[in-house]
């Protein structure tokens, strides 16, 4: 078709592309360019440049006690979802049983359900099994969180893999622990990985399920974020806000290279 | 003194009235095999036979619903395939991606526990077995197809399995490599005397390589015996169009042994007993020669057409409504045209009644 190669179009094309990734930049540049400015109250653009919102921010053990719960909470989380998940995938991947697909809709049903009813369901679940609010509590909501976003992932990593290779090991004496260990987990790292994101920067950036889930003296991040902004315009917040960018990006690039490194290995 | 008598070795293999069904689908009915050690035998069949079915049985994938599974003598019916002491090579090389060629080969003797020294002289000794020496530290991907499917064999055979099941191992090769790597297939077994059972649709190639065929049809084992048997004497009207190509004519006993008569009021003389009043003779189109009017079991026919093949050319003639094939040298056929009236001979020693 000729507008495909017109040199019109072309520059439209462009035009269009730096207005998509300007708007979709636009809040993490405003939230970055707020933290580096010198102002007391959070404005933009910056009149100057300073780091003395991050200074202030490592200094506020309300943050940093926070980062530390938020960090150990998501990793927590990741790995329980990824232990229970990895079987889970395999299972409705693999197996055609009477009930398979309704368990696979339940498990993908935290998707759907808005987090407000989640939250509210397992505050009072949480109260009813005596674990209460907490880092128990919280755990178990960023399990039921995360774990739809790793089965997800791991089924399509499961149909691309061959099950042929389980019956080839098989017959070449593999024992099932070993066809898993030796066969099937390092075919499937790359999906791992990319469950393994998704899970933790879900877990991370949570506020609407822990805002319930949260005992008084020990919030997570986002919480903490969350109730900071109400009562201050403190651009301490936008320091810490740009913390949590930088983090989740190095995240994501690093698990990144190591699927692509594997993939290349 | 005289020698005490051979310990009679059993079967490599042996399946005994297996019966495999999927909920009303019967896959096998009451199937019963022996596999003597060091023989390369073939299971054919068309698709839907049971002839894969058969394999997995034996390799431990599925469990009969009846019957039992014996390798080397021991009942292995209940044990997983780990614990069976089989080879399998599949349909597609199926080599551990993520494993370079020494590590595929490696795999089956780490499981078993073959320490170091040994394992790595066992590997070695195998790539050169197979050809593969210099290759083992390339990974699958950077291999031919021919490369990967001798990785797939080494892998098996270097645990020195009771049996080695190949399920149609070179399906996924192109129509000359596939010719090749069968040839070497059965040399390499043969060499290593490996006892094999090989699934193959192809009758060709269960022809070319089998010390034994055995002919599958609808869960059922049709007929077994060495290729040559199973192509001149076949036992079923199944065996005798599946393999190969066969007129098989309407025939009635003409009372007399070894007599049928058949349309047209033709009296043939067969090789076996009609075993029945009504049924069919089978004749191979090459067995079928130019006749001279004067010899015994001569068909008056006309020629419907012709099918130039190089050496040999294919008739398509009739005895009135009866229509049959002739595969005559192309040099017989070069003085024949459309429509003329033809005799044909036909010796008794290849003609077979089939009820």
């Amino acid at each position: 078709m000729p507008w495909q190669n017109s040199r019109l179009s072309l520059l439209g094309w462009g035009l269009f592309q730096v207005a998509a990734y300007f708007v979709l930049a636009l809040p993490s540049l405003v939230i970055i360019g707020a933290s580096l400015n010198p102002a007391s109250t959070f404005s933009f653009p910056p009149r100057g440049l300073t780091l003395a919102w991050y200074m202030k921010a490592m200094e506020t053990p309300a943050f940093t006690d926070s980062f530390l719960l938020s960090v150990e909470l998501a990793c927590l989380a990741t790995a329980l979802s990824l232990l229970a998940g990895t079987p889970a995938a395999y299972a409705l991947q693999r197996y055609r049983l009477p009930g398979l697909q309704s368990l696979h809709s339940l498990l993908l049903s935290p998707i759907v359900i808005p987090a407000i009813v989640l939250g509210i369901g397992l505050l009072m679940f949480a109260n009813l099994i005596g674990i209460g609010q907490g880092l128990a509590a919280l755990l178990l909501g960023h399990f039921v969180l995360t774990l739809p976003y790793v089965v997800r992932t791991l089924i399509s990593s499961f149909s691309l893999f061959d099950v042929v290779l389980e019956e080839a090991a098989q017959s070449l004496r593999a024992s099932w622990p070993v066809v898993w260990f030796r066969v099937i987990l390092p075919n499937i790292i790359p999906g791992l990985l990319s469950a393994a994101i998704f899970a933790f920067v879900t877990s991370f950036g949570n506020v609407a399920l822990s805002i319930f889930l949260v005992s008084g003296s020990a919030a997570t991040l986002p919480v903490q974020m969350f109730a900071a902004v109400e009562h201050s315009s403190d651009p301490t917040l936008a320091a810490v806000a740009t913390f949590v960018i930088l983090i989740t990006g190095a995240i994501v690039l690093c698990i990144d290279r190591l699927a692509n490194l594997q993939r290349l290995i | 003194m005289r020698d005490p008598a051979p310990i009679p070795q059993p079967p490599a293999v042996a399946l005994s009235a297996v019966s495999k069904s999927y909920g009303e689908v019967a896959a096998l009915e009451l199937l019963s095999l022996d596999v003597r050690c060091g023989e390369l035998v073939c299971l054919l069949g068309p698709s839907g036979c049971g002839k894969t079915t058969t394999l997995r049985l034996i390799a431990g994938f599925t469990s009969p619903t009846r019957g039992r599974v014996f390798i080397e003598g021991a009942d292995v019916t209940a044990k997983p395939p780990h614990l069976r002491n089989i080879g399998m090579v599949f349909q597609h090389p199926a080599l551990f991606p993520h494993l370079s060629v020494f590590e595929n080969v490696e795999f089956g003797l780490r499981n078993i526990g073959v320490a170091n020294p040994e394992r790595r002289k066992r590997v070695n000794g195998m790539f050169a077995t197979v050809r593969l020496a210099g290759l083992g530290a390339r990974y699958p991907r950077e291999l031919s197809g021919g490369q990967q499917q001798r990785v797939a064999l080494a892998r098996a055979l270097v645990l020195r399995p009771a049996v080695l099941l190949l399920d149609e191992p070179f399906s996924s090769l192109d129509a000359q490599l596939r010719i090749h790597m069968r040839e070497e297939v059965r040399a390499l077994v043969h060499q290593l005397n490996a006892t094999t059972v090989l699934v193959t649709h192809d009758q060709e190639e269960a022809l070319a390589i089998a010390d034994r065929v055995v002919v599958m049809n609808k869960g059922c084992i049709e007929q077994i015996g060495a290729p040559s048997d199973i192509y001149d004497v076949p036992q079923s009207r199944f065996v005798a169009e599946f393999i190969g190509r066969c007129n098989l004519l309407p025939c009635k006993s003409a009372g007399g042994t070894h007599m049928v008569t058949i349309e047209g009021g033709h009296l043939l003389s067969i090789a076996n007993d009609p075993a029945g009043d009504e049924g069919v003779v089978a004749i191979r189109p090459e067995h079928l020669v130019l006749g001279n009017g004067q010899s015994p079991n001569n068909l008056r026919v006309e020629v419907l057409q012709f099918t130039y093949l190089g050496s040999r050319t294919h008739l398509h003639v009739a005895i009135q409504n009866l229509k049959m094939l002739v595969d005559l040298p192309s040099a017989e056929a070069k003085a024949l045209s459309i429509g003329q009236p033809l005799e044909l001979r036909v010796d008794p020693a290849f003609v077979r009644f089939l009820p």
